[in-house]
Protein backbone atom coordinates (compact mmCIF):
# COMPACT_ATOMS: atom_id res chain seq x y z
CA UNK A 1 0.00 0.00 0.00
CA UNK A 2 1.50 3.34 -0.90
CA UNK A 3 1.50 6.40 1.33
CA UNK A 4 -1.35 8.04 -0.51
CA UNK A 5 -3.78 5.18 -0.03
CA UNK A 6 -2.70 4.87 3.63
CA UNK A 7 -3.54 8.53 4.16
CA UNK A 8 -6.86 8.09 2.40
CA UNK A 9 -7.61 5.09 4.56
CA UNK A 10 -7.00 6.89 7.85
CA UNK A 11 -8.74 10.12 6.86
CA UNK A 12 -11.66 8.14 5.45
CA UNK A 13 -11.93 6.06 8.60
CA UNK A 14 -12.00 9.10 10.91
CA UNK A 15 -14.50 10.95 8.75
CA UNK A 16 -16.70 7.89 8.48
CA UNK A 17 -16.77 7.56 12.26
CA UNK A 18 -17.75 11.22 12.43
CA UNK A 19 -20.44 10.78 9.79
CA UNK A 20 -21.99 8.01 11.85
CA UNK A 21 -21.59 9.42 15.34
CA UNK A 22 -22.25 13.06 14.36
CA UNK A 23 -20.41 14.37 17.38
CA UNK A 24 -19.20 17.40 15.44
CA UNK A 25 -22.65 18.35 14.19
CA UNK A 26 -24.59 17.58 17.33
CA UNK A 27 -22.10 18.75 19.98
CA UNK A 28 -19.12 20.77 18.76
CA UNK A 29 -21.03 23.03 16.37
CA UNK A 30 -23.74 23.92 18.90
CA UNK A 31 -20.95 24.59 21.42
CA UNK A 32 -19.38 27.08 19.00
CA UNK A 33 -22.75 28.69 18.35
CA UNK A 34 -23.45 29.23 22.03
CA UNK A 35 -19.99 30.78 22.49
CA UNK A 36 -20.79 33.20 19.65
CA UNK A 37 -24.03 34.04 21.43
CA UNK A 38 -22.30 34.52 24.80
CA UNK A 39 -19.83 37.00 23.32
CA UNK A 40 -22.83 39.17 22.45
CA UNK A 41 -23.91 39.06 26.10
CA UNK A 42 -20.42 40.02 27.23
CA UNK A 43 -19.90 42.84 24.74
CA UNK A 44 -23.30 44.51 24.50
CA UNK A 45 -24.54 44.26 20.87
CA UNK A 46 -25.89 47.82 20.78
CA UNK A 47 -22.57 49.59 20.83
CA UNK A 48 -21.19 48.27 17.56
CA UNK A 49 -18.27 46.57 19.26
CA UNK A 50 -19.23 43.13 18.02
CA UNK A 51 -18.81 43.88 14.32
CA UNK A 52 -15.42 45.49 14.95
CA UNK A 53 -13.99 42.64 17.00
CA UNK A 54 -15.77 39.89 15.06
CA UNK A 55 -12.54 38.42 13.54
CA UNK A 56 -11.02 37.89 16.98
CA UNK A 57 -14.18 36.44 18.46
CA UNK A 58 -14.59 34.15 15.46
CA UNK A 59 -11.08 32.74 15.79
CA UNK A 60 -11.33 32.31 19.55
CA UNK A 61 -14.52 30.33 19.02
CA UNK A 62 -12.86 28.22 16.33
CA UNK A 63 -9.89 27.60 18.61
CA UNK A 64 -12.08 26.41 21.47
CA UNK A 65 -14.12 24.21 19.20
CA UNK A 66 -10.93 22.87 17.61
CA UNK A 67 -9.74 21.71 21.03
CA UNK A 68 -12.85 19.56 21.29
CA UNK A 69 -12.45 18.21 17.76
CA UNK A 70 -8.80 17.31 18.37
CA UNK A 71 -9.57 15.59 21.66
CA UNK A 72 -12.30 13.67 19.89
CA UNK A 73 -9.96 12.60 17.08
CA UNK A 74 -7.87 10.70 19.62
CA UNK A 75 -10.57 9.53 21.97
CA UNK A 76 -12.06 7.49 19.11
CA UNK A 77 -8.84 5.48 19.13
CA UNK A 78 -9.27 4.62 22.80
CA UNK A 79 -12.34 2.46 22.40
CA UNK A 80 -12.47 -1.20 21.43
CA UNK A 81 -8.69 -1.45 21.17
CA UNK A 82 -8.79 0.67 18.01
CA UNK A 83 -5.36 2.07 18.76
CA UNK A 84 -3.72 -1.34 18.96
CA UNK A 85 -5.46 -2.44 15.81
CA UNK A 86 -4.23 0.62 13.97
CA UNK A 87 -0.71 0.16 15.27
CA UNK A 88 -0.68 -3.47 14.22
CA UNK A 89 -1.85 -2.55 10.74
CA UNK A 90 1.74 -1.66 9.92
CA UNK A 91 0.97 1.78 8.55
CA UNK A 92 3.65 4.40 8.31
CA UNK A 93 3.57 6.89 11.21
CA UNK A 94 3.68 9.90 8.92
CA UNK A 95 0.74 8.56 6.89
CA UNK A 96 -1.35 8.16 10.03
CA UNK A 97 -0.40 11.72 11.00
CA UNK A 98 -1.38 13.21 7.63
CA UNK A 99 -4.57 11.16 7.51
CA UNK A 100 -5.72 12.24 10.96
CA UNK A 101 -4.72 15.84 10.28
CA UNK A 102 -6.75 15.87 7.06
CA UNK A 103 -9.79 14.46 8.87
CA UNK A 104 -9.45 17.18 11.54
CA UNK A 105 -8.94 19.86 8.86
CA UNK A 106 -12.11 18.81 7.01
CA UNK A 107 -14.12 18.98 10.23
CA UNK A 108 -12.62 22.36 11.11
CA UNK A 109 -13.43 23.69 7.65
CA UNK A 110 -17.09 22.76 8.09
CA UNK A 111 -17.02 24.28 11.56
CA UNK A 112 -15.49 27.52 10.28
CA UNK A 113 -17.99 27.81 7.44
CA UNK A 114 -21.00 27.44 9.73
CA UNK A 115 -19.60 29.59 12.54
CA UNK A 116 -18.44 32.22 10.03
CA UNK A 117 -21.95 32.47 8.66
CA UNK A 118 -23.35 32.71 12.19
CA UNK A 119 -20.93 35.50 13.08
CA UNK A 120 -21.71 37.43 9.88
CA UNK A 121 -25.44 37.23 10.51
CA UNK A 122 -25.52 37.76 14.28
CA UNK A 123 -22.81 40.44 14.53
CA UNK A 124 -23.80 42.28 11.35
CA UNK A 125 -20.42 42.03 9.66
CA UNK A 126 -20.05 43.33 6.10
CA UNK A 127 -18.03 40.85 4.12
CA UNK A 128 -15.21 42.15 1.91
CA UNK A 129 -12.18 40.49 0.37
CA UNK A 130 -13.50 36.96 0.19
CA UNK A 131 -10.31 35.69 -1.48
CA UNK A 132 -8.15 36.80 1.44
CA UNK A 133 -10.60 35.39 3.97
CA UNK A 134 -10.67 31.99 2.30
CA UNK A 135 -6.88 31.88 1.90
CA UNK A 136 -6.43 32.84 5.57
CA UNK A 137 -8.91 30.26 6.73
CA UNK A 138 -7.26 27.56 4.60
CA UNK A 139 -3.76 28.30 5.92
CA UNK A 140 -4.93 28.66 9.52
CA UNK A 141 -6.93 25.42 9.32
CA UNK A 142 -3.89 23.54 8.06
CA UNK A 143 -1.82 24.92 10.92
CA UNK A 144 -4.49 24.13 13.52
CA UNK A 145 -4.89 20.60 12.20
CA UNK A 146 -1.15 19.87 12.00
CA UNK A 147 -0.23 21.25 15.43
CA UNK A 148 -3.43 19.84 16.89
CA UNK A 149 -2.74 16.32 15.64
CA UNK A 150 0.82 16.46 16.92
CA UNK A 151 -0.19 17.60 20.41
CA UNK A 152 -3.24 15.39 20.32
CA UNK A 153 -1.10 12.26 20.06
CA UNK A 154 1.25 13.63 22.69
CA UNK A 155 -1.59 13.96 25.19
CA UNK A 156 -3.48 10.89 24.02
CA UNK A 157 -3.58 8.10 26.54
CA UNK A 158 -2.33 10.33 29.35
CA UNK A 159 -4.34 10.45 32.50
CA UNK A 160 -5.06 14.19 32.52
CA UNK A 161 -5.37 14.63 28.76
CA UNK A 162 -8.57 16.70 28.84
CA UNK A 163 -6.89 19.41 30.88
CA UNK A 164 -3.41 18.94 29.47
CA UNK A 165 -4.34 19.42 25.81
CA UNK A 166 -5.56 23.04 26.10
CA UNK A 167 -2.58 24.02 28.24
CA UNK A 168 -0.19 22.57 25.67
CA UNK A 169 -1.99 23.64 22.55
CA UNK A 170 -3.19 27.18 23.20
CA UNK A 171 0.25 28.81 23.64
CA UNK A 172 1.52 26.98 20.57
CA UNK A 173 -1.47 28.18 18.56
CA UNK A 174 -1.11 31.78 19.76
CA UNK A 175 0.63 32.85 16.51
CA UNK A 176 -2.15 31.22 14.44
CA UNK A 177 -4.79 33.06 16.42
CA UNK A 178 -2.87 36.30 16.03
CA UNK A 179 -2.14 35.91 12.32
CA UNK A 180 -5.61 34.74 11.32
CA UNK A 181 -7.30 37.54 13.28
CA UNK A 182 -5.11 40.26 11.75
CA UNK A 183 -5.54 38.87 8.25
CA UNK A 184 -9.33 38.75 8.69
CA UNK A 185 -9.36 42.32 9.97
CA UNK A 186 -7.31 43.53 7.02
CA UNK A 187 -9.51 41.62 4.61
CA UNK A 188 -12.74 42.98 6.08
CA UNK A 189 -11.39 46.52 6.21
CA UNK A 190 -10.67 46.34 2.51
CA UNK A 191 -6.86 46.34 2.73
CA UNK A 192 -6.09 42.79 1.58
CA UNK A 193 -2.53 43.83 0.75
CA UNK A 194 -1.75 43.94 4.49
CA UNK A 195 -3.24 40.51 5.00
CA UNK A 196 -0.98 38.50 2.70
CA UNK A 197 2.12 38.60 4.96
CA UNK A 198 -0.02 37.08 7.71
CA UNK A 199 -1.25 34.40 5.33
CA UNK A 200 2.39 33.67 4.54
CA UNK A 201 3.14 33.36 8.27
CA UNK A 202 0.21 30.99 8.74
CA UNK A 203 1.42 28.91 5.81
CA UNK A 204 4.94 28.69 7.24
CA UNK A 205 3.46 27.60 10.58
CA UNK A 206 1.36 24.93 8.88
CA UNK A 207 4.26 23.57 6.82
CA UNK A 208 6.63 23.56 9.79
CA UNK A 209 4.26 21.63 12.01
CA UNK A 210 3.34 19.25 9.20
CA UNK A 211 7.04 18.48 8.76
CA UNK A 212 7.71 18.01 12.47
CA UNK A 213 4.52 16.02 12.84
CA UNK A 214 5.50 13.58 10.11
CA UNK A 215 8.82 12.97 11.84
CA UNK A 216 7.60 12.83 15.44
CA UNK A 217 4.20 11.19 15.14
CA UNK A 218 5.51 7.66 14.63
CA UNK A 219 7.51 7.34 17.88
CA UNK A 220 4.84 9.16 19.91
CA UNK A 221 2.11 6.98 18.46
CA UNK A 222 4.03 3.84 19.43
CA UNK A 223 4.19 5.00 23.05
CA UNK A 224 0.58 5.95 23.67
CA UNK B 1 5.46 54.04 46.31
CA UNK B 2 8.70 55.81 45.47
CA UNK B 3 11.19 54.62 42.87
CA UNK B 4 13.47 53.40 45.64
CA UNK B 5 10.55 51.41 47.02
CA UNK B 6 10.12 49.64 43.71
CA UNK B 7 13.84 48.87 43.60
CA UNK B 8 13.81 47.41 47.11
CA UNK B 9 10.68 45.44 46.28
CA UNK B 10 12.33 44.01 43.16
CA UNK B 11 15.36 42.87 45.14
CA UNK B 12 13.21 41.35 47.88
CA UNK B 13 10.97 39.53 45.38
CA UNK B 14 13.99 38.18 43.49
CA UNK B 15 15.44 36.93 46.77
CA UNK B 16 12.18 35.31 47.80
CA UNK B 17 11.56 33.62 44.45
CA UNK B 18 15.09 32.32 43.91
CA UNK B 19 15.75 31.62 47.57
CA UNK B 20 12.44 29.83 47.88
CA UNK B 21 13.19 27.74 44.84
CA UNK B 22 16.68 26.81 46.09
CA UNK B 23 15.22 25.94 49.48
CA UNK B 24 12.59 23.76 47.86
CA UNK B 25 15.25 21.86 45.94
CA UNK B 26 17.29 21.40 49.12
CA UNK B 27 14.26 20.14 51.04
CA UNK B 28 13.21 17.71 48.35
CA UNK B 29 16.80 16.48 48.08
CA UNK B 30 16.88 15.81 51.81
CA UNK B 31 13.60 13.90 51.54
CA UNK B 32 14.87 11.89 48.58
CA UNK B 33 17.97 10.96 50.55
CA UNK B 34 15.90 9.83 53.46
CA UNK B 35 17.32 12.49 55.78
CA UNK B 36 13.93 14.03 56.26
CA UNK B 37 10.47 12.63 56.07
CA UNK B 38 7.29 14.45 55.21
CA UNK B 39 4.99 11.77 56.50
CA UNK B 40 4.93 10.77 60.11
CA UNK B 41 5.31 7.03 60.02
CA UNK B 42 3.28 6.62 63.21
CA UNK B 43 -0.50 6.36 63.49
CA UNK B 44 -1.12 3.78 60.82
CA UNK B 45 -4.65 3.15 61.96
CA UNK B 46 -7.44 2.42 59.54
CA UNK B 47 -5.71 3.62 56.44
CA UNK B 48 -7.94 3.50 53.38
CA UNK B 49 -10.73 2.37 55.62
CA UNK B 50 -9.07 -0.93 56.37
CA UNK B 51 -8.11 -1.71 59.94
CA UNK B 52 -4.95 -3.65 60.28
CA UNK C 1 15.40 7.69 60.76
CA UNK C 2 18.63 5.88 60.04
CA UNK C 3 17.85 3.25 57.46
CA UNK C 4 18.85 3.92 53.93
CA UNK C 5 15.86 4.51 51.73
CA UNK C 6 17.68 5.42 48.55
CA UNK C 7 20.15 3.14 46.85
CA UNK C 8 21.45 5.77 44.49
CA UNK C 9 24.98 7.04 44.86
CA UNK C 10 24.95 10.26 46.77
CA UNK C 11 27.70 11.84 44.72
CA UNK C 12 25.26 12.24 41.90
CA UNK C 13 25.36 15.93 41.07
CA UNK C 14 26.03 17.03 37.51
CA UNK C 15 29.35 18.61 38.41
CA UNK C 16 32.18 17.06 40.43
CA UNK C 17 31.80 17.97 44.06
CA UNK C 18 34.76 20.39 44.18
CA UNK C 19 33.63 22.20 41.03
CA UNK C 20 30.12 22.43 42.42
CA UNK C 21 31.42 24.02 45.61
CA UNK C 22 33.45 26.58 43.65
CA UNK C 23 30.39 27.46 41.52
CA UNK C 24 28.22 27.81 44.63
CA UNK C 25 30.65 30.15 46.35
CA UNK C 26 31.24 32.20 43.21
CA UNK C 27 27.47 32.51 42.84
CA UNK C 28 27.11 33.89 46.35
CA UNK C 29 30.04 36.29 45.88
CA UNK C 30 28.73 37.58 42.56
CA UNK C 31 25.21 38.05 43.92
CA UNK C 32 26.71 40.05 46.76
CA UNK C 33 28.69 42.11 44.25
CA UNK C 34 25.57 42.65 42.14
CA UNK C 35 23.64 43.90 45.15
CA UNK C 36 26.45 46.25 46.11
CA UNK C 37 26.94 47.63 42.61
CA UNK C 38 23.27 47.66 41.72
CA UNK C 39 22.02 49.38 44.87
CA UNK C 40 24.97 51.56 45.87
CA UNK C 41 27.93 51.87 43.53
CA UNK C 42 26.14 52.56 40.27
CA UNK C 43 24.69 56.02 39.71
CA UNK C 44 20.97 56.62 39.26
CA UNK C 45 19.85 56.96 35.67
CA UNK C 46 19.47 60.51 34.32
CA UNK C 47 16.04 59.84 32.82
CA UNK C 48 14.60 57.10 34.99
CA UNK C 49 16.19 57.81 38.32
CA UNK C 50 16.48 54.95 40.77
CA UNK C 51 13.85 52.79 39.06
CA UNK C 52 16.37 51.91 36.39
CA UNK C 53 18.25 49.80 38.96
CA UNK C 54 15.64 47.08 38.44
CA UNK C 55 17.32 46.50 35.08
CA UNK C 56 20.27 44.92 36.89
CA UNK C 57 17.99 42.05 37.91
CA UNK C 58 15.50 42.06 35.05
CA UNK C 59 17.92 41.75 32.14
CA UNK C 60 20.14 39.06 33.73
CA UNK C 61 17.04 37.05 34.71
CA UNK C 62 15.79 37.17 31.12
CA UNK C 63 19.25 36.17 29.90
CA UNK C 64 19.39 33.21 32.28
CA UNK C 65 15.91 32.11 31.17
CA UNK C 66 17.02 32.02 27.54
CA UNK C 67 20.18 30.11 28.45
CA UNK C 68 18.10 27.61 30.41
CA UNK C 69 15.62 26.99 27.58
CA UNK C 70 18.50 26.76 25.11
CA UNK C 71 20.13 24.07 27.26
CA UNK C 72 16.80 22.23 27.49
CA UNK C 73 16.57 22.14 23.70
CA UNK C 74 20.17 21.07 23.30
CA UNK C 75 19.86 18.32 25.89
CA UNK C 76 16.62 17.09 24.29
CA UNK C 77 18.30 16.90 20.89
CA UNK C 78 21.21 15.01 22.43
CA UNK C 79 18.73 12.57 23.92
CA UNK C 80 16.96 12.13 20.58
CA UNK C 81 20.25 11.53 18.74
CA UNK C 82 20.73 7.76 19.23
CA UNK C 83 24.50 7.91 19.66
CA UNK C 84 24.35 10.37 22.54
CA UNK C 85 21.15 9.08 24.12
CA UNK C 86 21.47 8.96 27.89
CA UNK C 87 19.24 9.52 30.89
CA UNK C 88 21.65 12.33 31.79
CA UNK C 89 20.29 14.50 28.98
CA UNK C 90 16.71 13.82 29.98
CA UNK C 91 17.39 14.99 33.53
CA UNK C 92 19.34 18.02 32.32
CA UNK C 93 16.48 18.98 29.98
CA UNK C 94 13.85 18.74 32.71
CA UNK C 95 15.95 20.48 35.35
CA UNK C 96 16.92 23.28 33.02
CA UNK C 97 13.35 23.88 31.86
CA UNK C 98 12.12 24.17 35.43
CA UNK C 99 14.83 26.70 36.30
CA UNK C 100 14.12 28.53 33.05
CA UNK C 101 10.45 28.76 33.99
CA UNK C 102 11.36 30.24 37.38
CA UNK C 103 13.60 32.81 35.70
CA UNK C 104 10.94 33.63 33.10
CA UNK C 105 8.36 34.17 35.80
CA UNK C 106 10.82 36.34 37.68
CA UNK C 107 11.55 38.32 34.52
CA UNK C 108 7.84 39.03 34.07
CA UNK C 109 7.44 40.02 37.72
CA UNK C 110 10.43 42.33 37.61
CA UNK C 111 9.34 43.79 34.29
CA UNK C 112 5.99 44.60 35.84
CA UNK C 113 7.66 46.21 38.86
CA UNK C 114 9.82 48.24 36.52
CA UNK C 115 6.98 49.21 34.22
CA UNK C 116 4.91 50.74 37.00
CA UNK C 117 7.26 53.64 37.89
CA UNK C 118 8.64 54.10 34.37
CA UNK C 119 5.63 53.59 32.09
CA UNK C 120 2.96 54.20 34.70
CA UNK C 121 1.37 50.78 34.15
CA UNK C 122 1.98 47.29 35.51
CA UNK C 123 1.65 45.73 32.11
CA UNK C 124 2.07 47.12 28.60
CA UNK C 125 1.34 45.29 25.37
CA UNK C 126 4.93 45.54 24.40
CA UNK C 127 6.13 42.90 21.93
CA UNK C 128 8.82 41.56 24.21
CA UNK C 129 6.51 41.33 27.23
CA UNK C 130 3.87 39.48 25.27
CA UNK C 131 6.26 36.97 23.74
CA UNK C 132 7.88 36.37 27.13
CA UNK C 133 4.45 35.62 28.59
CA UNK C 134 3.70 33.13 25.79
CA UNK C 135 7.13 31.58 26.36
CA UNK C 136 6.21 31.10 30.01
CA UNK C 137 3.08 29.16 29.09
CA UNK C 138 4.86 27.10 26.42
CA UNK C 139 7.32 25.77 28.96
CA UNK C 140 4.65 25.39 31.60
CA UNK C 141 3.03 22.97 29.16
CA UNK C 142 6.33 21.18 28.65
CA UNK C 143 6.74 20.67 32.39
CA UNK C 144 3.12 19.49 32.64
CA UNK C 145 3.92 16.79 30.05
CA UNK C 146 7.02 15.84 32.03
CA UNK C 147 5.01 15.54 35.21
CA UNK C 148 2.80 12.79 33.76
CA UNK C 149 4.11 9.48 35.07
CA UNK C 150 5.21 6.87 32.55
CA UNK C 151 7.94 4.37 31.83
CA UNK C 152 11.27 6.25 32.01
CA UNK C 153 12.09 5.73 28.34
CA UNK C 154 8.59 6.68 27.19
CA UNK C 155 8.60 9.76 29.37
CA UNK C 156 12.04 10.78 28.16
CA UNK C 157 11.10 10.41 24.50
CA UNK C 158 7.82 12.24 24.94
CA UNK C 159 9.56 15.06 26.83
CA UNK C 160 12.40 15.39 24.34
CA UNK C 161 10.03 15.61 21.37
CA UNK C 162 7.86 18.13 23.22
CA UNK C 163 10.90 20.26 24.01
CA UNK C 164 11.81 20.40 20.33
CA UNK C 165 8.24 21.22 19.24
CA UNK C 166 8.00 23.95 21.84
CA UNK C 167 11.33 25.42 20.84
CA UNK C 168 10.25 25.62 17.20
CA UNK C 169 7.32 27.75 18.29
CA UNK C 170 9.49 30.32 20.08
CA UNK C 171 10.75 32.18 16.97
CA UNK C 172 7.27 32.05 15.38
CA UNK C 173 5.72 33.59 18.48
CA UNK C 174 8.47 36.16 18.72
CA UNK C 175 8.20 37.09 15.05
CA UNK C 176 4.40 37.28 14.90
CA UNK C 177 4.09 39.30 18.09
CA UNK C 178 6.80 41.72 16.97
CA UNK C 179 5.07 42.12 13.65
CA UNK C 180 1.72 42.70 15.29
CA UNK C 181 2.98 45.40 17.67
CA UNK C 182 5.02 47.25 15.06
CA UNK C 183 2.80 46.86 12.01
CA UNK C 184 -0.42 48.03 13.58
CA UNK C 185 0.73 50.35 16.30
CA UNK C 186 3.95 52.20 15.92
CA UNK C 187 6.10 51.24 18.88
CA UNK C 188 4.25 53.12 21.57
CA UNK C 189 6.34 52.17 24.49
CA UNK C 190 9.69 53.64 25.19
CA UNK C 191 11.87 50.64 25.73
CA UNK C 192 14.65 51.48 28.15
CA UNK C 193 16.54 48.29 27.41
CA UNK C 194 17.37 49.63 24.00
CA UNK C 195 19.08 52.66 25.43
CA UNK C 196 22.48 52.46 23.74
CA UNK C 197 24.11 54.91 26.12
CA UNK C 198 24.87 52.53 28.90
CA UNK C 199 28.48 52.63 29.92
CA UNK C 200 30.88 52.96 32.78
CA UNK C 201 29.77 51.63 36.12
CA UNK C 202 26.28 50.87 34.83
CA UNK C 203 27.57 48.57 32.10
CA UNK C 204 29.88 46.92 34.61
CA UNK C 205 26.97 46.33 36.99
CA UNK C 206 24.90 44.82 34.22
CA UNK C 207 27.76 42.48 33.34
CA UNK C 208 28.12 41.45 36.97
CA UNK C 209 24.41 40.71 36.92
CA UNK C 210 24.71 38.52 33.83
CA UNK C 211 27.64 36.62 35.36
CA UNK C 212 25.84 36.24 38.70
CA UNK C 213 22.66 34.88 37.15
CA UNK C 214 24.58 32.54 34.84
CA UNK C 215 26.48 31.15 37.83
CA UNK C 216 23.24 30.87 39.77
CA UNK C 217 21.74 28.99 36.85
CA UNK C 218 24.63 26.51 36.79
CA UNK C 219 24.47 26.08 40.55
CA UNK C 220 20.71 25.47 40.52
CA UNK C 221 20.98 23.12 37.54
CA UNK C 222 23.60 21.13 39.41
CA UNK C 223 21.32 20.74 42.43
CA UNK C 224 18.13 20.18 40.49
CA UNK C 225 19.84 17.51 38.42
CA UNK C 226 20.93 15.72 41.58
CA UNK C 227 17.39 15.89 42.90
CA UNK C 228 15.99 14.39 39.67
CA UNK C 229 18.53 11.58 39.92
CA UNK C 230 17.74 10.85 43.56
CA UNK C 231 13.99 10.94 43.02
CA UNK C 232 14.29 8.43 40.19
CA UNK C 233 16.10 6.21 42.66
CA UNK C 234 13.26 6.61 45.12
CA UNK C 235 10.75 5.64 42.49
CA UNK C 236 12.53 2.45 41.55
CA UNK C 237 13.98 1.14 44.80
CA UNK C 238 12.37 2.71 47.80
CA UNK C 239 8.72 2.15 47.07
CA UNK C 240 8.57 -1.00 49.13
CA UNK C 241 10.37 0.44 52.11
CA UNK C 242 8.25 3.57 51.97
CA UNK C 243 5.12 1.48 52.11
CA UNK C 244 6.62 -0.48 54.96
CA UNK C 245 7.39 2.69 56.88
CA UNK C 246 3.99 4.18 56.40
CA UNK C 247 2.36 1.00 57.54
CA UNK C 248 4.12 1.04 60.87
CA UNK C 249 7.82 0.68 60.26
CA UNK C 250 7.79 -3.02 61.04
CA UNK C 251 10.57 -4.75 59.25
Amino acid sequence: MNAFSEIKLIAGKDLRIEMRSRILLSQVLPFGAIVVLLFAFALDPDRGILARVAPGLFWITVLLAALLAIGRAFSIEQQHGARDGLRLAGLDGSSVFIGKAIAIAVQLAILEAVLGLTVVVLYGVEVHGVVVLVATAAAATMGLAAAGTLYGVLAAGLRARETLLPLLLLPVLAPVMLGATRAFEDGLEGVPGDAWPWVALLTVFALLYTGVGMLAFGPLWEDT
Amino acid sequence: MTDAGFVIASWVITGLVLGGYALRIALRTAVARGEKTLFKPAAPKAENGVDR
Amino acid sequence: MSEKINNRDDRSALLPRAVGRVVDSLTLVSIGALTFFGLWASPADVVQGDAQRIMYLHVPAAWAAYVAFGITTLASLLWLWPRTRSAVWDRVAGASAEIGLIFTGLTLLLGSLWGRPVWGVWWAWDARLVSTAVLFFLYLGYLAIRAVPAEPIVRARRSAITAVIVFIDVPIVHFSVNWWRTLHQKATVFNPELNPEIHGVMALTLWIGVVAFTLLYVSLLNRRYQLAYLEEGLEETALDSAILQRSGGVK
